[in-house]
Protein backbone atom coordinates (compact mmCIF):
# COMPACT_ATOMS: atom_id res chain seq x y z
CA UNK A 1 0.00 0.00 0.00
CA UNK A 2 1.24 3.48 -0.84
CA UNK A 3 2.09 5.53 2.24
CA UNK A 4 1.58 8.82 0.39
CA UNK A 5 -1.42 9.19 -1.88
CA UNK A 6 -3.24 11.79 -3.93
CA UNK A 7 -6.41 9.69 -3.69
CA UNK A 8 -8.87 9.73 -0.78
CA UNK A 9 -7.82 7.34 1.97
CA UNK A 10 -10.12 4.33 2.14
CA UNK A 11 -10.42 4.20 5.92
CA UNK A 12 -12.69 1.15 6.00
CA UNK A 13 -10.33 -0.83 3.80
CA UNK A 14 -7.35 0.27 5.83
CA UNK A 15 -9.03 -0.87 9.04
CA UNK A 16 -10.24 -4.20 7.67
CA UNK A 17 -6.78 -4.94 6.28
CA UNK A 18 -5.46 -4.92 9.83
CA UNK A 19 -7.82 -7.47 11.30
CA UNK A 20 -6.13 -10.49 12.81
CA UNK A 21 -7.26 -13.22 15.21
CA UNK A 22 -4.19 -12.37 17.30
CA UNK A 23 -5.24 -8.72 17.70
CA UNK A 24 -7.26 -7.98 20.81
CA UNK A 25 -6.99 -4.26 20.19
CA UNK A 26 -7.03 -2.30 16.95
CA UNK A 27 -6.75 1.50 17.14
CA UNK A 28 -7.60 3.78 14.21
CA UNK A 29 -6.64 7.45 14.14
CA UNK A 30 -7.98 9.58 11.33
CA UNK A 31 -6.72 13.15 11.17
CA UNK A 32 -9.37 15.01 9.17
CA UNK A 33 -9.61 18.45 7.60
CA UNK A 34 -11.47 20.72 10.04
CA UNK A 35 -13.69 23.62 8.95
CA UNK A 36 -11.98 26.18 11.19
CA UNK A 37 -8.59 27.06 12.56
CA UNK A 38 -8.16 29.61 15.35
CA UNK A 39 -11.58 31.09 14.65
CA UNK A 40 -11.15 31.35 10.90
CA UNK A 41 -13.19 29.40 8.40
CA UNK A 42 -11.17 26.89 6.42
CA UNK A 43 -12.22 25.80 2.92
CA UNK A 44 -9.70 23.03 2.36
CA UNK A 45 -6.07 22.02 2.86
CA UNK A 46 -3.29 21.11 0.49
CA UNK A 47 -0.35 18.91 1.37
CA UNK A 48 2.95 18.52 -0.42
CA UNK A 49 6.09 16.62 0.44
CA UNK A 50 9.59 15.61 -0.48
CA UNK A 51 8.19 12.22 -1.35
CA UNK A 52 11.17 9.83 -1.35
CA UNK A 53 12.27 11.05 2.06
CA UNK A 54 8.73 11.22 3.46
CA UNK A 55 7.90 7.66 2.37
CA UNK A 56 11.11 6.31 3.80
CA UNK A 57 10.62 8.13 7.09
CA UNK A 58 6.99 7.05 7.52
CA UNK A 59 8.01 3.44 6.89
CA UNK A 60 10.82 3.73 9.43
CA UNK A 61 8.61 5.37 12.05
CA UNK A 62 5.99 2.63 11.68
CA UNK A 63 8.62 -0.12 11.83
CA UNK A 64 10.20 1.37 14.95
CA UNK A 65 6.79 1.59 16.62
CA UNK A 66 6.00 -2.01 15.73
CA UNK A 67 9.20 -3.15 17.39
CA UNK A 68 8.97 -0.87 20.41
CA UNK A 69 5.35 -1.69 21.24
CA UNK A 70 5.39 -5.30 20.07
CA UNK A 71 2.58 -4.63 17.62
CA UNK A 72 1.00 -7.25 15.46
CA UNK A 73 0.79 -4.74 12.64
CA UNK A 74 0.72 -1.01 11.90
CA UNK A 75 0.24 1.27 8.94
CA UNK A 76 0.23 5.00 8.27
CA UNK A 77 -1.08 6.64 5.10
CA UNK A 78 -0.85 10.38 4.43
CA UNK A 79 -2.70 12.35 1.76
CA UNK A 80 -1.02 14.74 -0.65
CA UNK A 81 -2.70 17.40 -2.73
CA UNK A 82 -6.07 18.92 -1.92
CA UNK A 83 -7.96 17.49 1.06
CA UNK A 84 -11.52 18.74 1.45
CA UNK A 85 -13.39 19.30 4.71
CA UNK A 86 -14.12 16.11 6.62
CA UNK A 87 -11.71 14.03 4.56
CA UNK A 88 -8.85 12.19 6.27
CA UNK A 89 -5.46 13.81 5.73
CA UNK A 90 -3.68 11.05 7.60
CA UNK A 91 -4.76 7.64 8.91
CA UNK A 92 -2.90 5.36 11.28
CA UNK A 93 -3.98 1.88 12.32
CA UNK A 94 -2.16 -0.11 14.99
CA UNK A 95 -3.00 -3.59 16.21
CA UNK A 96 -1.72 -5.47 19.22
CA UNK A 97 -2.69 -8.29 21.54
CA UNK A 98 -3.87 -5.76 24.14
CA UNK A 99 -5.26 -2.25 23.65
CA UNK A 100 -2.67 -0.31 25.66
CA UNK A 101 0.16 -0.91 23.22
CA UNK A 102 -2.03 -0.14 20.21
CA UNK A 103 -3.14 3.20 21.71
CA UNK A 104 0.35 4.28 22.73
CA UNK A 105 1.96 3.24 19.48
CA UNK A 106 -0.71 5.00 17.45
CA UNK A 107 -0.16 8.26 19.31
CA UNK A 108 3.59 7.97 19.00
CA UNK A 109 3.35 7.44 15.26
CA UNK A 110 1.13 10.49 14.63
CA UNK A 111 3.30 12.68 16.85
CA UNK A 112 6.43 11.67 14.99
CA UNK A 113 4.83 12.02 11.56
CA UNK A 114 3.62 15.54 12.37
CA UNK A 115 6.98 16.70 13.67
CA UNK A 116 9.55 14.83 11.61
CA UNK A 117 8.31 13.85 8.15
CA UNK A 118 8.90 16.33 5.30
CA UNK A 119 5.26 17.13 4.55
CA UNK A 120 3.94 20.68 4.37
CA UNK A 121 0.38 21.90 4.72
CA UNK A 122 -1.26 24.96 3.22
CA UNK A 123 -4.55 26.24 4.59
CA UNK A 124 -7.04 27.87 2.26
CA UNK A 125 -9.38 30.17 4.21
CA UNK A 126 -12.83 31.42 3.35
CA UNK A 127 -11.58 35.03 3.39
CA UNK A 128 -9.35 34.24 0.41
CA UNK A 129 -6.08 34.04 2.29
CA UNK A 130 -3.68 31.12 2.00
CA UNK A 131 -1.20 30.26 4.72
CA UNK A 132 1.37 27.58 5.40
CA UNK A 133 0.44 25.42 8.36
CA UNK A 134 1.82 26.11 11.80
CA UNK A 135 5.30 24.72 11.96
CA UNK A 136 7.58 23.60 14.73
CA UNK A 137 10.97 25.25 14.26
CA UNK A 138 13.79 22.82 14.69
CA UNK A 139 11.69 20.05 16.19
CA UNK A 140 13.08 16.54 16.03
CA UNK A 141 15.21 17.33 13.04
CA UNK A 142 18.18 15.49 14.49
CA UNK A 143 16.28 12.25 14.07
CA UNK A 144 16.56 12.57 10.30
CA UNK A 145 20.28 12.20 10.33
CA UNK A 146 21.81 9.16 8.75
CA UNK B 1 30.73 24.46 -8.56
CA UNK B 2 27.05 24.26 -9.36
CA UNK B 3 24.22 22.86 -7.18
CA UNK B 4 20.54 22.45 -7.87
CA UNK B 5 18.49 23.91 -5.04
CA UNK B 6 14.90 22.79 -4.43
CA UNK B 7 12.95 24.73 -1.79
CA UNK B 8 9.96 23.21 -0.01
CA UNK B 9 7.13 24.50 2.16
CA UNK B 10 7.06 28.21 2.85
CA UNK B 11 10.56 28.67 1.43
CA UNK B 12 8.86 28.53 -1.98
CA UNK B 13 7.34 31.91 -1.14
CA UNK B 14 10.84 33.39 -1.23
CA UNK B 15 12.63 31.62 -4.08
CA UNK B 16 12.08 28.89 -6.61
CA UNK B 17 14.00 25.85 -7.76
CA UNK B 18 17.28 26.99 -9.31
CA UNK B 19 20.94 26.35 -9.93
CA UNK B 20 23.35 28.02 -7.57
CA UNK B 21 27.09 28.58 -7.85
CA UNK B 22 28.93 27.76 -4.61
CA UNK B 23 32.63 27.37 -3.67
CA UNK B 24 34.33 23.99 -3.89
CA UNK B 25 34.16 22.19 -0.56
CA UNK B 26 30.84 23.77 0.33
CA UNK B 27 28.87 22.08 3.09
CA UNK B 28 25.34 22.63 4.44
CA UNK B 29 26.48 25.35 6.86
CA UNK B 30 28.07 27.42 4.13
CA UNK B 31 25.15 26.78 1.79
CA UNK B 32 22.77 28.13 4.42
CA UNK B 33 24.84 31.28 4.77
CA UNK B 34 24.96 31.76 0.99
CA UNK B 35 21.19 31.40 0.76
CA UNK B 36 20.63 33.80 3.67
CA UNK B 37 22.71 36.41 1.93
CA UNK B 38 21.00 35.86 -1.41
CA UNK B 39 17.46 35.71 0.00
CA UNK B 40 17.53 37.73 3.24
CA UNK B 41 13.75 37.84 3.53
CA UNK B 42 13.79 34.07 4.11
CA UNK B 43 16.37 34.18 6.92
CA UNK B 44 13.98 33.27 9.70
CA UNK B 45 12.85 30.09 7.97
CA UNK B 46 16.34 29.26 6.72
CA UNK B 47 17.60 29.34 10.31
CA UNK B 48 15.40 26.29 10.99
CA UNK B 49 15.95 24.57 7.66
CA UNK B 50 17.71 21.28 7.06
CA UNK B 51 19.35 20.25 3.81
CA UNK B 52 18.79 16.84 2.27
CA UNK B 53 20.33 14.86 -0.57
CA UNK B 54 19.05 11.53 -1.85
CA UNK B 55 16.32 11.60 0.83
CA UNK B 56 18.71 11.89 3.77
CA UNK B 57 19.54 14.99 5.77
CA UNK B 58 23.09 16.19 5.29
CA UNK B 59 25.36 16.29 8.29
CA UNK B 60 27.50 19.38 8.82
CA UNK B 61 30.65 17.44 7.95
CA UNK B 62 29.43 16.30 4.55
CA UNK B 63 30.90 18.12 1.59
CA UNK B 64 28.68 18.83 -1.39
CA UNK B 65 29.64 17.86 -4.93
CA UNK B 66 29.24 19.38 -8.36
CA UNK B 67 25.67 18.95 -9.70
CA UNK B 68 24.26 17.75 -6.38
CA UNK B 69 20.53 18.28 -5.99
CA UNK B 70 19.82 19.67 -2.55
CA UNK B 71 16.32 19.67 -1.05
CA UNK B 72 15.58 22.33 1.53
CA UNK B 73 13.53 21.04 4.45
CA UNK B 74 11.97 23.86 6.49
CA UNK B 75 9.98 22.96 9.63
CA UNK B 76 7.31 20.47 8.66
CA UNK B 77 3.54 20.68 9.10
CA UNK B 78 1.99 17.40 8.06
CA UNK B 79 -0.63 15.40 9.88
Amino acid sequence: MKLLTLEPIQVDLLLSSMKSIEAGGIVLFSGNTRNSNQGRSVLYLEFESYEPMAERMIAEIVLEAKKKWNLIDAICVHRLGRVDLGEPAVCIVTSSAHRDEAYKANQEIINRVKHEVPIWKREFFEDGTIEWGVQCPGCAHESHLK
Amino acid sequence: MKLKIIPNGNLKDYFSEQFLEVPEGCNSILLKEILKEKFPESNQTLSHTLFAKNSFVLTESETLSQNDTIYLIPPVSGG
